[in-house]
């Protein structure tokens, strides 16, 4: 499949990479430390020293731009990853045990899919306090019936096939069946829930920092940092404009890769 | 049940899901398979054959209920038996061969992995050794060339014969007490048909093993089975040895069905050759 990806998934995905790269590496990279603040420099324009200039406070934006993408690269893949594995486990179970049990927790679902996340969220952030596990766990189960219902549906288009039906005749067992047979013939789906919910993630965990129930400030957070800037940009639009920059490159960068995926499985499977 | 019975259908009746009801599909279904024998299952398209071989494997799903009756295999009632019982019967004692052999093998896994992993998990007593002569022993047995570079290729590098014959070779792997073979010769050429059923000769030959040979084909039905049972609309309307079933069919149906094989001499043909 890696062969048949087009070129747009393969610049998606060096965009990720480069971000995470430079997130991990942002203590070595990082001009300054991402809460230091130089008195009298508040909303200095780019210059040798400031490279993306300085906000409100004095402190320096791309340090605080490159420590944000740690934030949201470790919060929303953390989100996105409990809600691929719960979602994916129980969406490949009930695809598999489908009757009554099946038909029971899906209802469940559409019932807590009816709720609005952002409202979910903010009513829980906001009883129990942000903290960042806090979060990871909160966007992580709101995701979860979305990826329960897309793994649920892969399962059931290939739950029919006959080398299911045939590993069943062989009395091969439910877990051998969803390692051996299932698991790496829904992979592509997999992936693509991984992508998406990750880039979803990211902009729920940004929109709750811009709404103030993000990681707690002094927090370099991208969203904090739109928000903090927004009120501020008519003095300067640099603290607003590479954060949002970088999460719009982001979130579109995901996007770019997960189609590439989601074409490259379609024209395999043809 | 005699000695020599290995499964026993007594009185099975069975549904299918339709919609908000159940449409029947199995009435009052009996039949036996002795030790050592080739049972043919005839009927046409949605007669009931393919659910009845299903069901000797034990399965269940939700689509699908038992309203009566019973399939023992060696003595143990399918659907009364634990889960666990009747899972290991599967692949172990109980062999299958879907009709599409080819659609049956999992794609992503390669021949050797298929092999091993079912050798594993139903004789977890044999060496890694083992495990892998008797993969190599059962491909050579159903005429795969070069067996130790066929277990390193996928379902997909092989022709459809030869896929079909890899699923037989599963079926077989466990030494099986019974072979369940759902229509495994439809839509396959002439030669293939043949070579498939001296096959199926041989293995019954060497083996020794029980056979339910599931066809709409009454022809092949003479070729490899000892009795013969004709479905119909979910029942068993004619039993009996393969040939006097063949050759002096009692029931309508049977006639009718023996009445629509081609055959060289039909009037049309001779007609047909004699105007080219």
């Amino acid at each position: 499949m890696a062969r048949r990806l087009p070129r747009t998934a393969w610049f998606g995905a060096a965009v990720v990479v480069a971000y995470a790269v430079l997130s991990v590496a942002a203590p070595w990279l990082a001009p300054h430390a991402p809460d230091e603040v130089f008195v009298g420099g508040t909303f200095e324009p780019p210059s040798a020293e400031f490279w993306l200039g300085t906000d409100n406070l004095g402190r320096d934006v791309l340090s605080r731009v490159l420590y944000g993408g740690r934030t949201v690269l470790l919060l929303a893949g953390s989100a996105s990853a409990i809600s691929v594995a719960v979602g994916g486990m129980l969406g490949m179970f009930l695809g598999l045990r489908r009757g009554v049990v099946d038909l029971a927790v899906m209802r469940l679902l559409d019932v807590a899919m009816s709720v609005p996340p952002i409202i979910f969220a903010l009513l829980l952030i906001g009883a129990l306090g942000p903290s960042a596990p806090l979060i990871v766990l909160v966007v992580g189960l709101l995701f979860v019936p979305n990826v329960t219902r897309v793994m649920r549906a892969a399962t059931l288009s290939v739950a029919g096939e006959d080398f299911i039906q045939a590993a069943r005749a062989r009395g091969e067992s439910r877990a051998a069946i969803v390692l051996r047979e299932l698991l790496p013939n829904v992979a592509g789906a997999l992936i693509t829930e991984v992508s998406i919910r990750t880039g979803f993630a990211a902009i729920f965990i940004s929109g709750l920092g811009f709404l103030g129930f993000g990681p707690p400030p002094p927090a370099p957070d991208w969203g904090i940092m739109i928000n903090e800037g927004r009120s501020t940009i008519d003095a300067s639009v640099w603290p607003v404009v590479p954060p949002a920059v970088c999460l719009a490159l982001l979130v579109m960068s995901l996007n770019l890769f997960t189609d590439g995926v989601g074409r490259a499985i379609d024209r395999t499977a043809r | 049940m005699t000695a020599t019975d290995l499964v026993r259908v007594e009185r099975l009746s069975a549904d299918y899901r339709d919609g908000a009801g159940w449409r029947p599909v199995l009435r009052d279904v009996s039949l036996t398979i002795r030790a050592g024998e080739v049972l043919g299952l005839a009927g046409e398209s949605g007669s009931g054959k393919s659910t009845l071989a299903a069901l000797l494997l034990g399965e269940t799903m939700p689509e699908r209920r038992i309203r009566a009756g019973h399939v023992r295999f060696g003595g143990i009632d399918l659907f009364a038996a634990p889960r666990d019982t009747v899972q290991a019967l599967r692949g172990r004692r109980i062999g299958f061969v879907p009709q599409n052999g080819g659609a049956s093998l999992t794609p992503t896994m390669r021949i050797g992995g298929l092999l091993r992993s079912l050798l594993r998990h139903h004789r977890p007593e044999l060496s890694s050794r083992d495990v892998g002569v008797r993969a190599e022993r059962v491909l050579a047995e159903v005429g795969i060339p070069d067996p130790p570079a066929a277990l390193r290729r996928f379902p997909h590098q092989f022709s459809g014969g030869q896929q079909q014959r890899i699923a037989l070779a599963l079926a077989l792997a466990c030494e099986p007490d019974l072979l369940v073979l759902d229509e495994p010769t439809t839509g396959q050429d002439a030669l293939i048909r043949q070579a498939m059923l001296a096959l199926l000769r041989a293995i019954r030959r060497e083996r020794h093993l029980s056979i339910l040979f599931v066809t709409h084909d009454l022809a092949t039905l003479a070729q490899l089975c000892d009795r013969a049972a004709v479905m119909y609309q979910g029942e068993i309307v004619e039993t009996g040895p393969a040939l006097d079933v063949i050759e002096r069919p009692s029931h309508p149906y049977t006639r009718k069905l023996m009445a629509a094989l081609p055959r060289m001499d039909d009037a049309a043909l001779a007609d047909r050759v004699a105007a080219q």
